[in-house]
């Protein structure tokens, strides 16, 4: 087995209708997709919602990737746009708290350390959850999916500056809320 | 080694966590954090994000292929080879092929006519769909017409119908 392929080369592969490719992508980054969406939506099912139909317009637009930024970034701008509309139709009185999604621990684990690090895992999902959505997203992208300010200005639609100051504002507040 | 500032080392902590930081940066931010306990701090606060990230439900990496594979539209749609699976194959089926099945095509020609009686008059400003009181809770038996029989079609919905609402219907026709 050689080494992954390039996500341009799938993607070229994809736009020809590759259906392995297509599979390919999904698998790589359909956890960055879901987790973005979350961390806009706060609902682990819209989430899931919102990565679906996030894949379904990348892979009808794909003509349009021009391969200006990277796939994953370019992704995940089509995620935010998704889960932000998606959001808007479902109304902001209906969100939940990122703090309950998802298993916090893994069960095979000894079950105090479990209940000690399950603690703390809800309490940092919790306060991120409290932050301001940019800054929340500008955090997630960067820590989580690895994008440079760069690439989480692109897909958070602002400058990289202000992805900067989001990031930074948001790890300040993390800090003093648990701390 | 030159020594970092913490105004630079901040900005890769998120890169030291996933280690993708080149290792003469790592050497150089792993010094810095040893004796900046602002950024040390930071840096644990990063660790605990990391550690409770959420991670997606087994099942959905597996249902988005599957809804790529079937949505029309999609790259995934048109080279799709004929799987015998129900959900797809062969392409998408043209608009009008259900109404190449007599049966529908019978109720095709049966909605059109009860649309144009229904809805004609409200474009001219006749009758309402009220005052055609027609019987709209009662099933229309609409049959599998032969061919011959498609000549006179509208025939089964315009029995139902009085003499009152057959002048009407046929005035607007008419005129």
């Amino acid at each position: 087995m050689g080494p992954p392929r390039p996500d341009a080369d799938l993607v070229t592969r994809a736009r020809k209708g590759d259906l392995e490719a297509m599979d390919e992508l999904v698998r790589r980054h359909h956890a960055a997709v879901y987790r973005t969406a979350l961390g806009i939506l706060r609902d682990e099912d819209r989430a899931q919602d919102a990565a679906q139909e996030a894949f379904l317009k990348a892979m009808r637009g794909l003509s349009g990737f021009r391969g200006d930024a990277r796939f994953l970034t370019w992704l995940l701008t089509i995620t935010v746009n998704e889960a932000r509309g998606m959001l808007r139709r479902v109304g902001r009185r209906q969100e939940q708290s990122l703090e309950h999604s998802g298993p916090l621990v893994a069960t095979d684990a000894d079950p105090a350390e479990r209940a000690t690090r399950g603690i703390e895992l809800a309490r940092a999902r919790a306060c991120l959850a409290r932050l301001p959505e940019k800054q929340r997203l500008a955090v997630i992208l960067r820590v989580f999916e690895g994008l440079s300010f760069r690439e989480v200005g692109q897909a958070i639609d602002s400058s990289e500056g202000a992805a900067r100051v989001n990031y930074h504002h948001g790890i300040r507040r993390l800090r003093e809320m648990l701390e | 080694m030159s020594h970092l500032t913490c105004e630079t080392v901040r900005p890769l902590l998120p890169d030291r966590g996933s280690g993708t930081l080149p290792p003469n940066q790592s050497v150089a931010v792993e010094a810095h954090l040893a004796t900046c306990h602002q950024c040390a701090a930071e840096a644990e606060v990063l660790q605990a994000l990391r550690r409770g990230r959420p991670e997606p439900p087994e099942e959905l990496a597996v249902r988005i292929q599957d809804t790529l594979r079937h949505a029309p539209g999609s790259s995934g749609a048109a080279p799709r080879p004929p799987t015998g699976d129900s959900r797809g194959g062969g392409g998408p089926a043209p608009w009008w092929a259900p109404l190449q099945r007599p049966g529908l095509a019978a109720a095709a020609v049966v909605v059109l006519a009860l649309g144009t009686a229904v809805i004609w008059p409200q474009v001219r400003g006749g009758p309402s769909l009220t005052d055609l009181d027609l019987d709209l809770e009662t099933p229309l038996m609409v049959e599998v017409w032969t061919e011959d029989a498609g000549i006179v079609a509208g025939a089964p919905v315009l029995e139902e119908l009085s003499d009152e609402q057959l002048l009407i219907l046929l005035e607007e026709l008419g005129g």
